[in-house]
């Protein structure tokens, strides 16, 4: 536990900040991390009674036992107990099976060098530095790959799953019914947008009619977003967008059961029942049915999965879903059995999708700095695995 | 006016949540608590708007199939209320709501699991064709891949250490030692296989949130 020097309540020992008081714990004087890890495999008492120390381990473990703040704290110079008990410990530690002998119990620990400047110890910026110089490196590929678009494929290849979800919005006419769920936060909403843009842009050109809902508190806030954005996007690239407006069945909490009820009965699983009826002409009676298309938009497993599970078990209306690249490897089974017909995910399947419409939209722009992060991403994984290699061949 | 302070504040906020890679500092931590802070106010306002006050509005309540489950619903929402009571006999009274709840999602939970996933799955399982020419070798590389990593996850088959030291000892068993050898190094490729390709994934598609938000700042500024 570490103990915050403003408030003086306790703390986890891996915290940077008070959780109390918001004030920092790191003093000066405070040891390093790394060190700190170090010091936390050392035993209190000694583990070597007896053997012999070679030089360069005995300065080896003198100058961490310095360097780690203990001898400072002691004025610059070290107890003998404490010395024995890091110094040993640590020779224990990285001389294995190297100890010399057993015949002499005695054990004299080499002093530390003179060091009156070793104050305190290094500030650890180490680690920190490395990540910085990362995020600069991520930062600046993508801010170079924003200038000029340069790398944009003409034509982008374009998977069979987009071809099918295209086709499966190209056959609905304007009297179709298309649900759409919004299962997502704004935290994934720079992802699932991009997904987002060209089917709604689709669903605009078809002149569907469409009904929204979410499982999640936020799904309203985020369909809002994207048809705004949409529509916006239409009107730029003079397209029609007098298609009719979207009827919001708005946030229906309650998971699964939420969704075991929207397929006995749409209407009455939102909130609104009666308003939600009127506007979308969908009678009580009637079941999930009553759509032609469902499509989801979602950032996490577990809301796909239940709309697999719930839903589609129920009808045999085609669930397309658009899930975020994180997620889209574990739905792959369900794409298997045929409960979601169609998987759409990620930045690739939303410029094939902008392809396809003919339209050079939000994933488009991304072109040049996606490629170019992905690059540097390899870059500094091979760079990692090459220094590790490096590092490990020497010892 | 407004909404260029609007996009001043997003665009320093998030600033101030990036800040966290050079280090850790007191920007970030106030940023992230405001995130945190802002959004559980605003999922209170989005039930409190869309689902409780929606369900009170004056024409739902007029439909008398609405009117009599608002109705049941109240009524179990006061019951719930009384789990808050002191009064241990009182308090018992707001396990039926509860108990409905949690009955009923599990109910429906444990049936999707069943007639969703394991039978659908186990049925595609015995359907699949990655070669033509040999199904029968993706399913048994499949039903490979997921006795060996079970096997290695639930701890079932024993370390390293204990098949070399058995290896030594008994000469008769060392056919089992080589098929234990074989399963964990099974288990283990199958575990990496698949964890290989969701980290892959999930790196893309964390690189497509940083483009994103990183486009949007030049896109305000610029």
């Amino acid at each position: 536990m570490s103990v915050c020097p403003s408030c003086g309540k306790e703390n986890p020992p891996d915290a940077e900040f008070c959780q109390y008081c918001n004030q920092p714990l790191e003093t000066p004087g405070k040891p390093p991390r790394l060190l700190s890890q170090i010091q936390g495999l050392i035993p209190a008492e000694p583990v070597i009674t007896s053997g012999r120390l070679r030089d360069s381990d005995s300065q080896l473990a003198a100058g961490l036992a310095v360097s780690s703040g203990v001898v400072s704290e002691k004025g610059g110079r070290s107890e003998p107990e404490t010395a024995v008990a890091i110094t040993g410990a640590v020779v224990d530690d990285i001389t294995e099976g190297q100890v010399e002998g057993a015949e002499e119990p005695a054990f004299k620990p080499t002093p530390p060098p003179p060091s009156p400047t070793v104050v305190s110890a290094p500030a650890p910026t180490g680690g920190r530095n490395a990540l910085a110089i990362i995020a600069s490196i991520f930062i600046g590929v993508i801010l170079f790959g924003s200038i000029g678009n340069l790398l944009a494929p003409a034509t982008p290849s374009v998977s069979t799953s987009v071809k099918n979800a295209y086709t499966f919005i190209e056959i609905l006419s304007s009297s179709s019914r298309v649900l759409l769920a919004w299962d997502y936060d704004p935290a994934t909403q720079a992802e699932l947008e991009l997904l987002a843009q060209p089917i709604l842009q689709h669903l605009q050109q078809k002149q569907v009619n469409t009904v929204f809902m979410s499982l999640r508190p936020f799904g309203p806030s985020v369909a809002a977003d994207a048809y705004n954005l949409s529509s916006r996007l239409g009107a730029a690239n003079n397209m029609v967008v007098a298609s009719p407006n979207p009827v919001e069945f708005g946030f229906i909490p309650g998971e699964t059961a939420a969704l075991r009820s929207l397929t006995l009965s749409p209407v009455m699983a939102s909130n609104q029942p009666v308003l939600s009826a009127q506007a979308s002409g969908i009678r009580p009676t009637e079941t999930i049915d009553a759509f032609d298309l469902i499509i989801e938009f979602s950032s996490d497993f577990a809301s796909s999965q239940q709309w697999a599970e719930q839903v589609s078990v129920r009808t045999k209306k085609p669930l397309i879903v658009a899930a975020s690249g994180a997620v889209a490897p574990a739905l792959l089974p369900y794409e298997q059995t045929g409960q979601i017909r169609v998987l759409l995910s990620g930045y690739p399947d939303a410029l094939a999708y902008e392809s396809l419409i003919g339209q050079r939209g939000p994933a488009y722009q991304q072109a040049s700095a996606q490629t170019l992060a992905l690059l540097a991403f390899l870059g500094v994984l091979f760079f990692a695995a090459f220094r590790s290699l490096f590092s490990s061949s020497k010892h | 006016m407004v909404s260029y302070l609007g996009v001043f504040l997003t665009s320093v906020l998030t600033l101030a949540i990036f800040s966290r890679a050079v280090r850790p500092n007191r920007a970030f931590r106030w940023t992230s608590h405001l995130l945190l802070g802002l959004g559980a106010g605003y999922t209170a306002a989005v039930v409190l708007k869309q689902v409780v006050l929606a369900s009170f509005s004056p024409r739902e309540l007029m439909h008398p199939l609405q009117f009599s489950l608002i109705l049941i619903s109240t009524f179990l929402s006061l019951l719930l209320a009384l789990r808050f009571s002191t009064d241990a006999r009182i308090r018992a009274w707001g396990l039926l709501p509860l108990g409905m709840m949690t009955g009923v999602g599990g109910a429906l939970a444990l049936a999707g699991a069943l007639r969703g996933s394991f039978l659908p799955q186990l049925m595609a399982t015995s359907h699949l064709e990655f070669t033509e020419r040999f199904p029968v070798l993706n399913v048994l590389s499949i039903v490979l891949a997921t006795l060996t990593s079970l096997g290695v996850l639930l701890y079932l088959l024993p370390g390293l250490d204990e098949l070399d030291a058995v290896g030594k000892e008994t000469r008769e068993k060392e056919w089992m030692v080589w098929f234990l050898y074989g399963w964990r190094l099974w288990g283990y490729w199958a575990l990496m296989l698949a964890l290989g390709a969701l980290l892959a994934s999930t790196a893309g598609a964390r690189l497509t949130l940083l483009v994103g938000r990183v486009q949007y700042l030049l896109g305000v500024w610029f």
